[in-house]
């Protein structure tokens, strides 16, 4: 699949399109500007010799039937691919069908029309004649086409945060597999169903992407699948906004299902209780209510589902708090460093809250904090340009310097008090004791490796120094068991060689004496608008899974079930240390 | 277009067959697209006026370039084909740019100037339009059971197992000596 569409949208555009056109073309008629009349072509090759509103009416209907096809293909292969606003990118579009008619189309259907079975012409002679009036015509109608096409087809995946959804039912699993026993202190090899559901537009549409790339309605295949790719954990979050509607209110009724099979399938969850977004009643991130409202929601998730021992509190808190406050692209969509100080201050106590409620129902839980592994770079020794990289260098570090209770520098609390963090409640974090069975997850993509350019803004460098040396910049700081607990990339072609190489980043930290307990290619199927950010609902597929929306295997996918195979035998992987002692 | 599939991914990887489920389908629909020629009059017009060949032989070219037409098919969508909701969207565009291609502009070519016109005409259009839906819409399930098993398979391994993390061709700038091997 290389979009996800509304076919709905697509059809009421098409038939606005077709119809602007008609009204269009027949005011001009009616006010002495005949220039074409395509729905009366179209309704004489039905009904040869008609008259009327029965022609009108038969040519009408095909008009819609034409408009409706190309609105899905403008919907499949046009929307999106230029920066232009929705209704000129229609009117962009309307260029094609609009050259198709004039130089083939509208030739043929004047030829359709003639009484005799063959004629002696060829493209050249029917395009000649053709007069400019019918020409302009033609152009014109296209013109009213697109534009009403492009101001109709808007926001193809997601809906209106305010609206209701209830979940698909589930289509029957067709990939038959059996659970499978594996040692119980084996490395980890996992991946997760992306589960992101931010809020988008000023908080007014949300973008759940298991309801986009049909997770609700396929989980059980997809499940499978994981298993059936010899995976040993699965991070899995389900929607927040679906399972706490209301203040201590939880519906489990979307999660159920999942929850079970992945524990009769033996796929260790990895639970993501918190994933970018929030129910609607509690608003954003800068709410002081959020740290409590999440920690009673761990606590309900830990009694409802006890045979979960994996908890991400809340995912990647740095990107939710920077993207969420800081560039203002999600949920409250604000652009200051307050807000962005709130938000990693509320994410981080939401996290250490989480933590205690989860302990006090499973005492024997492991935390996986998944965050971003960041590095900024600056581009040239311009003081400027440095002390904005050291900035980003430190920020990167914030929410879980707070959740881990590590002392952040001078400057940075400095920083934190300038906007707002009261000293008790630094105090509060840093008196914090972390649970004992907490890993560090560093998660890494092509673009997590910033430079700071003489413009002062961040440019993705690729890979520069690497996982390796990035996480190392992490471990130091914080001294905990480490995970690989997010890789994927853009281009299907080159994610098998990503893998391998990421793999022996692991390898190489492991040997130089940090211990890491996992490795995950994030995420099983592919994603959704993820390489804007999710700042937009477009609906673009990106390529980044293990298996396609189709769940088809990507080549990657046989690239990790080789990489399982050949170290999962290994001595280091069949029992690893670090994971022994972590759960032991 | 191309460039717009590509950058979604639609290399089908080693373990699918896109271009045998493209002829195998293209096959399959040239029998309702041949219905709709005949019905139309237009298969008439193609042996008889275009190809002035017999009504079985004129049968079995259009076959062939049907076949050869779900081939294409194959080998341009990839990965992309395997779409069941779009795919019949997939193959209605490529049915309507073979029809502008071939009994429009291909075919007066080759025979003197001879179109069909009237019904005929109408038949050709109806025709590959048929025949693209159809086609799109079956190569899902046509190619689903001609996948590979992901147990196992030799030729991918070798692409991407473990030497998968090294550059697959000889890097650009590094000359090989006369007579060495990879």
């Amino acid at each position: 699949m290389i979009r996800v569409i509304s076919v709905r949208k697509a059809i009421v555009a098409g038939c606005a399109g077709a119809l602007a056109w008609e009204l269009l073309l027949r005011a001009l008629a009616l006010a002495g500007v005949p220039l074409v009349d395509i729905v009366g072509s179209l309704g004489l090759l039905v009904l040869p010799g008609g008259r009327g509103w029965a022609v009108w009416g038969a040519g009408l209907f095909l008009h819609l039937i034409v408009g409706v096809l190309w609105a899905v293909f403008y919907a499949y292969f046009f929307f999106s691919v230029t920066l232009l606003r929705p209704v000129w990118q229609g009117l962009v579009f309307s260029a094609l069908p609009a050259a198709l008619a004039i130089l083939i189309v509208y030739p043929q259907l004047k030829l359709m029309g003639e009484p005799a079975a063959v004629a002696h012409a060829n493209a050249w002679t029917l395009l000649v004649a053709v007069s400019w009036k019918e020409r302009i015509g033609l152009l014109l109608g296209h013109a009213a086409y697109g534009l009403a096409l492009g101001a109709l087809y808007v926001r193809p995946v997601g809906r209106p945060s305010d609206r209701a959804f209830r979940p698909p039912k589930p289509a029957r699993a067709r990939t038959k597999v059996h659970a499978t026993e594996r040692p119980p202190f084996a490395f980890i090899f996992a991946s997760g169903i992306e589960c992101s559901y931010p809020r988008l537009l000023g908080g007014r549409w949300r973008l759940d992407q298991m309801e986009v790339t049909r997770h609700y309605r396929r989980w059980p295949e997809d499940l499978a699948l994981a298993a059936r790719l010899g995976l040993s954990h699965l991070r899995y979050g389900p929607a927040i906004h679906l399972t706490y509607p209301a203040r201590g209110r939880f519906d489990w009724s979307s999660a159920d299902g999942p929850m079970e099979r992945m524990r009769d399938l033996g796929l260790t969850t990895m639970a993501d209780l918190c994933h970018f977004g929030l129910p609607n009643w509690l608003g954003d991130f800068q709410n002081p209510e959020v740290p409590e409202a999440l920690a009673a929601y761990a606590a309900a998730f830990a009694e409802r589902y006890p045979w979960v021992r994996y908890y991400t509190p809340v995912n990647e808190m740095y990107v939710c708090a920077r993207l969420s406050a800081l560039d203002g692209v999600w949920n409250g969509q604000r652009r200051d460093e307050r807000s962005f100080v709130t938000a990693s201050a509320h994410l981080a106590k939401a996290t250490v809250l989480m933590m205690r409620e989860i302990l006090a129902r499973r005492p024997d839980a492991v935390f996986v904090t998944s965050e971003s592994s960041e590095f900024y770079q600056a581009c040239c020794p311009d003081p400027e340009i440095r002390r904005i990289a050291d900035l980003e260098n430190e920020r990167r570090f914030l929410p879980i310097d707070l959740a881990y209770g590590h002392p952040v520098s001078e400057p940075v609390r400095q920083r934190l008090v300038d906007n707002g963090l009261k000293a008790d409640d630094y105090a509060w974090f840093m008196a914090q004791e972390l649970p004992r069975r907490t890993i560090l997850g560093v998660d890494y993509y092509d673009w997590n490796e910033k430079l700071i350019d003489t413009e002062r803004h961040a440019q993705a460098l690729g890979e520069l120094f690497g996982w390796y040396v990035i996480a190392s910049q992490y471990y130091e700081r914080y001294r905990r068991p480490m995970m690989h607990t997010e890789t994927n990339h853009m281009d299907a072609r080159e994610a098998p060689r990503w893998l391998w190489r990421q793999w022996h980043n692991v390898q190489l930290i492991q040997k130089a004496g940090v211990p890491v307990v996992g490795f995950t290619w994030y995420s099983l199927n592919d994603q959704v608008d993820w390489d804007i950010a999710v700042s937009e609902p477009l609906g673009n597929v990106n390529p980044v899974g293990l298996f396609d929306l189709n769940r088809d295997p990507r080549a990657v996918a046989q690239a990790y079930r080789h990489l399982i195979r050949i170290f999962g035998d290994t001595p280091e992987v069949r029992e690893c240390p670090t994971l022994k002692a972590l759960l032991s | 277009m191309m460039g717009f599939l590509q950058a979604h991914g639609m290399d089908a990887g080693p373990l699918q067959r896109p271009l045998l489920a493209g002829a195998i389908t293209g096959l399959l629909a040239a029998a309702p697209a041949g219905a709709v020629l005949w019905a139309f009059g237009a298969f008439a017009v193609a042996a008889d006026e275009v190809m002035r060949l017999s009504r079985p032989t004129s049968a079995a070219i259009l076959a062939a370039a049907f076949t050869a037409a779900g081939l294409l098919y194959g080998l341009v969508f990839r990965r992309a084909a395997n779409d069941k909701l779009g795919g019949w969207l997939f193959g209605a565009v490529f049915g309507f740019v073979l029809w502008m291609a071939a009994p429009v502009v291909v075919l007066p070519l080759i025979s003197a100037h001879t179109m069909a016109a009237g019904r005929p005409a109408q038949g050709f259009l109806a025709a590959f339009l048929v025949w693209g839906v159809i086609t799109g819409g079956l190569f899902p399930y046509v190619h689903k059971p001609l996948h590979a098993q992901m147990d196992g398979h030799q030729r991918a391994f070798a692409r991407l197992g473990p030497t998968g993390a090294a550059h697959h061709h000889h890097h650009p700038l590094l000359r090989r000596r006369p007579g060495q091997r990879r």
